[in-house]
């Protein structure tokens, strides 16, 4: 874990060492930058899209210098893997990689990250070792390739993409713990699902906390259409070794900023606030050439 | 988006310069969403906030008179839907709607209402999908023409069918690049925009689908196969169709498809030896499921040669009687296409001048409705052949004199023709028989001189009575009784028995019902005949057209080294007025 005893407050309680370096992959549907950059939170960000932002156009990511390839695989001159030089990787919705073919491109492959192994193992080891993975939507390949009996995704486990089946719509969904409740003074929240196709959980092990549920529709099948279903998680939490993984279901950037902000600071504990600051250019999101 | 403070506090007086950082911290801003809606209509507005503002249990919103607000649900501090009912005479305006928390007022944005809208049926779509949408609209007056329907960035709109004054059908391509979620759907009519907020939501999933080969040869028969994702291929419920810049071409025929599975297919295509040259779409259609693959494959030139010439060959005079004036309108034209005939055939159904009239039985009226192809249906959609230079001249020479027809190349579609230029009357030699002259192009045809090939109509001739114009006006009771005159002084068209004489009315609807009608008749040509009060009851009354013409077609004939040897020239001299029936 990486809840250290950097001084006991009045209460005596742990404080939750802050991140000193976070990754994000960018990704075509999300952008939890988004809320970084409104916290004023340090962060490196990956290109990672499949083809290009949904959410801003204007993105170009042949201007952006590091791609989430090197994150997964690159090594230094001692053999050391990119991952392991940050304590957290945000993995948004649409970063390539975790799917079965290209996406509006073409039929080609696009599972080059989800099917090497030794991504996955490091991923696991990142974890294990205290650090945090944040996974939303489409990208919830990697949990279900390096923790499978976690979540229990819609469809068959053993098809990429079978869980990406959920219908666009707002749902009122129900904050689970008390303790969060209380802290955003609600007992609900109202999640925008802003596009089809969101990846839904059915199920999840006894170990994984459910931090928001709600009813949703979702597409069963061609010939059947869409059905609806109730109190489905729609944001989980579990930890591995002394790590810790979230997904959620939803996109934090088509959420309202006021609450996906709060909400996200809550549920990834390292974030610190105001980090941005003080660091360097390439950690400020600012990694464009 | 509002800025807004609770008017609580500005009524105790807080002038902005009094406003302390802590009271300028308590601004929110607020959007409310759709931010209109139509007369006589209900609907869900959703109002956010950008600082927790709501209150469960203790909020209200009002829309102000003419909107009920029947419910509001507060999800969270950020969010508050309103389900509303606009009343049909609330008050064509924008107004400020207000929200009043714990006490608090807020003044939190502005609504329209409007007098129309319109809702969209399927209300969604895949992207690299092929839609049919129907717009059903509510106090609309769309009008063909003139209403046209927008979906934004990457779903384009290829067609706009307007079918009532709240009824439209449009046919949409969502592209590739198209953003998946929600979007605006509006219409423009004429300067009027009717916005659809949120009314068509694109799919994350794509339709994606590849193709193979990426070229295909003019005038070559190609198989072709469909691999595709996400797809519901079927036999016999799968087509085909090819698209290039002007739309939907027909000149690729599917000759068959077989459905290996949903997702799978392969076939055969034969390209016509004039298929737009160029990339290709292609759009597999099933049911209402369409999957468009963009620039699928081009189309490549193919071979032809001098030998495949053929040779369209015309001379005609056109008369037109001024309904207003009287004044007789005459247009000579002369013109010669050298061309290979399209292969495979297409527009061969078709009656009228392109074929000679068959004359049986003479003398004898007939009167019908006008139905199926070649009398009024609609036309085959048919390629421009590959056309031949012969060189920048041709001629019809004759003892009696020589018409000049000038090259032509037509700066869209690359057609070469000839035309002869400023013709009159005089140029019409009747009863005569013209060569065709090529003057020759060393990169087309060589010159040559084809032989009395282009035939002129016997003599001259005009319709003497009625005088058809000044909104002449017949008893459909009595007999409508005709007289043409030739120039040599007597009576007729001198057609018989080289030539065919034939007169037609039309242009009304067929006893009663919503066929069109025509009587027609080949009278024999000693210039007078008459349609009878039982021939002409059977046509509705109303405006109706008169056209006469005298038609002749010359002997077949081909250019030296063609296979093409059955070619004919034709020649009229085409009569038409208008009056009505009563």
């Amino acid at each position: 874990m990486l809840l250290l005893a950097m001084g006991c407050t009045p209460e005596n309680t742990f404080v939750e060492r802050p991140f000193e370096s976070i990754a994000v992959v960018t990704g075509d549907f999300d952008q939890v930058e988004a809320s970084f950059n409104r916290l004023d939170i340090a962060y490196i960000p990956y290109e990672g899209y499949i083809t290009t932002a949904a959410y801003d156009e204007s993105v170009d990511p042949d201007l952006m210098a590091l791609k989430s390839e090197s994150l997964w695989t690159g090594q230094d001159d001692r053999g050391n893997y990119e991952l392991f030089n940050h304590d957290a990787v945000f993995v948004n919705s649409g970063a390539r990689g975790f799917a079965e073919v290209m996406y509006k491109e073409s039929l080609d492959p696009d599972d080059h990250i989800v099917t090497d192994e030794l991504v996955i193992a490091n991923v696991q080891d990142f974890v294990n070792r205290g650090r945090t993975v944040w996974v939303s939507d489409w990208s919830y390949e990697l949990i279900e390739a390096a923790w499978p009996d976690k979540i229990d995704f819609y469809g068959d486990d053993e098809l990429l993409e079978a869980a990406e089946v959920g219908a666009a719509g707002r749902t009122t969904a129900r904050i689970v713990p008390e303790e969060l409740r209380d802290k955003l003074e609600t007992d609900t929240l109202s999640l925008e699902l802003n596009y089809t196709n969101w990846a839904l959980i059915e199920d999840v092990g006894d170990d994984v906390e459910v931090i928001l549920r709600g009813d949703v529709g979702y597409r069963i099948s061609a010939e059947e259409g869409w059905g609806e279903l109730e109190q489905v998680p729609l944001l989980v939490r579990f930890e591995v070794g002394s790590g810790t993984v979230v997904f959620s279901s939803f996109h934090w950037h088509a959420q309202n900023a006021g609450f996906a902000d709060a909400l996200l600071t809550e549920v990834v504990p390292g974030l610190d606030v105001g980090s941005a600051t003080d660091a360097a250019p390439e950690e400020t999101g600012d990694g464009s050439e | 988006m509002m800025l807004a403070l609770p008017i609580f506090a500005v009524l105790h007086g807080c002038t902005p310069e009094e406003t302390s950082p802590e009271e300028e911290e308590g601004y929110s801003f607020f959007e409310i969403h759709p931010p209109e809606g139509a007369q006589g209509t209900s609907a869900t507005v959703v109002i956010t906030a950008d600082k927790s503002v709501f209150d469960f249990g203790d909020t209200e919103v009002f829309f102000g008179e003419g909107i009920l607000v029947d419910s509001l649900t507060v999800d969270d501090g950020w969010t508050a839907i309103a389900e509303i009912l606009i009343e049909p005479d609330a008050e064509l305006a924008g107004r400020d709607v207000v929200a009043v928390v714990g006490g608090l007022t807020y003044d939190i944005g502005r609504f329209r209402v409007v007098g129309e809208t319109f809702t969209i049926t399927p209300e969604r779509g895949k992207i690299g999908e092929s839609v049919s949408v129907t717009l059903e609209g509510h106090n609309t007056r769309w009008k063909d023409g003139r209403t046209w329907v927008n979906f934004g960035d990457g779903v384009d709109v290829l067609d706009v069918n307007v079918l009532a004054e709240t009824l439209v059908e449009a046919e949409i391509s969502i592209e590739g690049d198209a953003v998946p979620g929600a979007r605006d759907v509006w219409t423009e009519d004429g300067g009027k925009i009717v916005t659809l907020y949120d009314g068509f939501h694109v799919d994350r999933v794509a339709l994606v689908a590849t193709w193979d080969p990426a070229s295909a040869e003019q005038g070559t028969q190609v198989e072709f196969t469909i691999k595709a994702r996400d797809t519901n291929f079927e036999q016999d419920l799968t087509s085909v169709t090819f698209y290039d810049n002007g739309g939907l071409n027909p000149d690729i025929r599917v000759d068959d498809i077989t459905v290996i599975d949903a997702e799978n297919l392969w076939g055969r295509m034969t390209l016509s030896n004039a298929a737009e040259l160029g990339q290709r779409d292609v759009v597999i259609a099933t049911g209402e499921e369409g999957v468009r693959i963009p620039d699928a494959f081009e189309v490549l030139g193919g071979e032809w040669s001098l030998e495949e010439v053929a040779v369209s060959l015309t001379f005609n005079v056109v008369r037109g009687l001024d309904n207003s004036s009287g004044a007789l309108s005459e247009r000579v034209s002369a013109s010669a296409l050298f061309y290979i005939p399209l292969d495979p055939p297409c527009g061969g159904g078709g009656a009228g001048f392109g074929s000679k009239p068959e004359p049986e039985p003479y003398d004898q009226n007939v009167v019908g409705p006008i139905t199926g192809s070649g009398s009024g249906g609609e036309a085959e959609d048919c390629p421009n052949p590959t056309t031949v230079s012969a060189g920048d001249y041709v001629w019809l020479e004759s003892d009696a004199n020589v018409v000049t027809l000038d090259k032509v190349v037509d700066p869209n579609s690359g057609l070469i023709y000839y035309i002869g230029q400023d013709l009159t009357i005089d140029d019409y030699v009747p009863d005569n028989l013209y060569d065709l002259h090529l003057q020759g192009d060393p990169e087309g045809l060589e010159e040559e001189i084809v032989e009395g090939v282009q035939p002129t109509v016997p003599c001259n001739w005009y319709m003497e009575t009625p005088e058809l114009w000044g909104n002449y006006t017949h008893d459909r009771s009595t007999d409508f009784e005709y007289v043409w005159i030739n120039t040599e002084g007597g009576y007729g068209a001198c057609t018989y028995p080289d030539a065919i004489f034939y007169t037609e009315i039309n242009g009304t609807t067929y006893n009663g019902t919503t066929d069109p009608g025509m009587a027609a008749s080949f009278p024999w040509d000693d210039g007078t005949h008459a349609y009878t009060p039982d021939e002409l009851l059977y046509l509705d009354p109303g405006q109706v057209y008169f056209i006469a013409y005298s038609y002749i077609v010359g002997r077949e004939f081909g250019l030296r080294d063609s296979i093409y040897q059955t070619n004919q020239a034709d020649s009229y001299i085409y009569f038409q007025a208008s009056f009505i029936l009563e």
